[in-house]
Formats: C-alpha cells, sequence, structure tokens
C-alpha cells in the first residue's frame, strides 16, 4: 500500500463528513492482497508516518516490520474487511 | 495519535535495500504460516475471486462458469475430485457433469458445497443464475426484443 490519503472533510471527530474512510480504504488494500499469486498473499505492507505507528497498531491491527515500515497478516486483513467493507448499516 | 491531515502513510521506493529486507521479513512471516492457515488464506482469496465476479458489469463475453469456480477450489485446495463428489453423496460421473457445465446446480447442493468452502448458502445458484443470464443476453436478445405490450393490446 503506497500511498493513502483521505480527504480533509473526512479528518477529526464530531465533524468529518463520511466515517470509516480510512478504515475502509485500507480493508480495500487488505481485499486487493489476498489477489496476489505469490507468497506475500493476503499479506498488506505500508510505511506509516511517525505519528500514526499507533493509531495504526490500535485501530487496525497493524504490527512493525521494521523502523515505520508495518504489515497487516492475513488474518487481520480480513477481519477489517468484515468490519469495514461488509459493514450492515 | 488519530492523523491530522490527509495523509496516511509515506511512499515506498521499491528499489531500495530497506525494501528488499520488508520483502525477505514478509516471505518470512508467510513461510511460517501453517497448513490451516495457508487454507484459510486460500479459501478466503477464492471468495474474493467469486465475489468480484458476481459484482462486475455484465459482460456476456467473459463468462465463467460454475464448474470452472468449482475446479478453482478442487485445485487450491488439493481435493480429489471424486471424493468431494462422494462426500456431498454425488455419483462422480454426475458431478464431473456438473464441472464440465451440462447439469445444473440445485440449491441443496449450492448449500453443500458452500458449507465445505465457507461461503453465502446462495452462492453458486447466483453464479448460475448470473451466468444464465448472460448466456439469454448474448444469444437470444434480439429474439425477446419482438414481445411488445401494444402488440399485445392491439390483438
Amino acid at each position: 500500500m503506497n500511498l493513502v490519503e483521505i480527504a480533509p472533510h473526512n479528518i477529526g471527530g464530531v465533524n468529518k463528513r463520511y466515517d470509516y474512510s480510512a478504515g475502509c480504504l485500507i480493508a480495500f488494500a487488505c481485499r486487493e492482497s489476498f489477489k496476489l499469486e505469490n507468497s506475500y498473499k493476503g499479506f498488506l505492507a505500508f510505511e506509516s508516518k511517525t505519528m500514526l505507528i499507533d493509531w495504526y497498531i490500535e485501530k487496525y491491527r497493524a504490527k512493525i516490520a521494521m523502523g515505520q515500515k508495518m504489515f497487516i497478516e492475513p488474518i487481520d486483513g480480513q477481519i477489517l474487511i468484515r468490519e469495514y467493507l461488509n459493514r450492515k448499516r | 495519535m488519530e492523523p491530522d491531515n490527509g495523509a496516511l502513510t509515506t511512499p515506498m521506493n521499491a528499489d531500495n535495500k530497506e525494501f528488499k529486507e520488508l520483502q525477505l521479513f514478509l516471505k518470512n512471516k508467510a513461510d511460517e504460516l501453517d497448513e490451516k492457515q495457508r487454507l484459510q488464506i486460500e479459501l478466503f482469496a477464492l471468495q474474493i475471486k467469486i465475489e468480484d465476479y458476481l459484482d462486475a458489469h455484465e459482460d456476456e463475453d467473459h463468462i465463467t462458469e460454475v464448474g470452472e469456480f468449482l475446479r478453482l477450489y478442487i485445485d487450491k485446495l488439493g481435493l480429489k475430485q471424486n471424493e468431494l463428489a462422494r462426500y456431498i453423496g454425488l455419483d462422480p460421473t454426475n458431478f464431473n457433469k456438473i464441472l464440465s457445465g451440462k447439469r445444473k446446480v440445485n440449491f441443496e447442493l449450492s448449500f453443500m458445497l458452500s458449507q465445505i468452502f465457507n461461503l453465502d448458502p446462495k452462492t453458486w445458484i447466483l453464479i448460475q443464475v448470473k451466468n444464465e443470464y448472460l448466456e439469454l443476453k448474448r444469444d437470444k436478445l434480439k429474439y425477446f426484443k419482438k414481445y411488445k405490450l401494444e402488440d399485445l393490446i392491439n390483438t
């Protein structure tokens, strides 16, 4: 997952226009990773902004690979997909 | 800390040493997975393939038959076709007809296969319905266009 960016109006607590936009983007990337036909199938790797490492760990089940490089394991990716992409209204 | 601007990641350079190290790290993680976890990943990957097929724009020139999806499960999970047939109480010859598209999947079979492969019970029926619709649209659309309400009223 090279570059993920959300619109300014979707950032922050009560005033954002849409909820779950970051979660949906990350879950979408996890879902795409299951289409890989190599040994990385189901794994999502990315480089976090320094300030967001804990946010990724706590909110999106990510783990640190090395430095700011992080990854989400297949089982956690499936949980995020269920949580954000298969969310029932 | 929550993000305070829009960028959530730093782009990675795929040509440097660090990236190669990350690849190696992930490769090792993948190698640590046990058979059950690998199976789970393959099942989920196949589920996504089917979901994408069912969600895709109607394209009557690219139809994937029920049997083709079933064969993917058989191949990816290393199953034996005849054993699967017997397990669900089907004569292997009849199961082979389903795989080759000569016989249709019924609801009961859709339930059984979905239970085994952890899918929504109607999955196989939905693939079949979508394909039948696409085939009719491809082969007989002109024929159906002759039916008109005004003709019915005027007869």
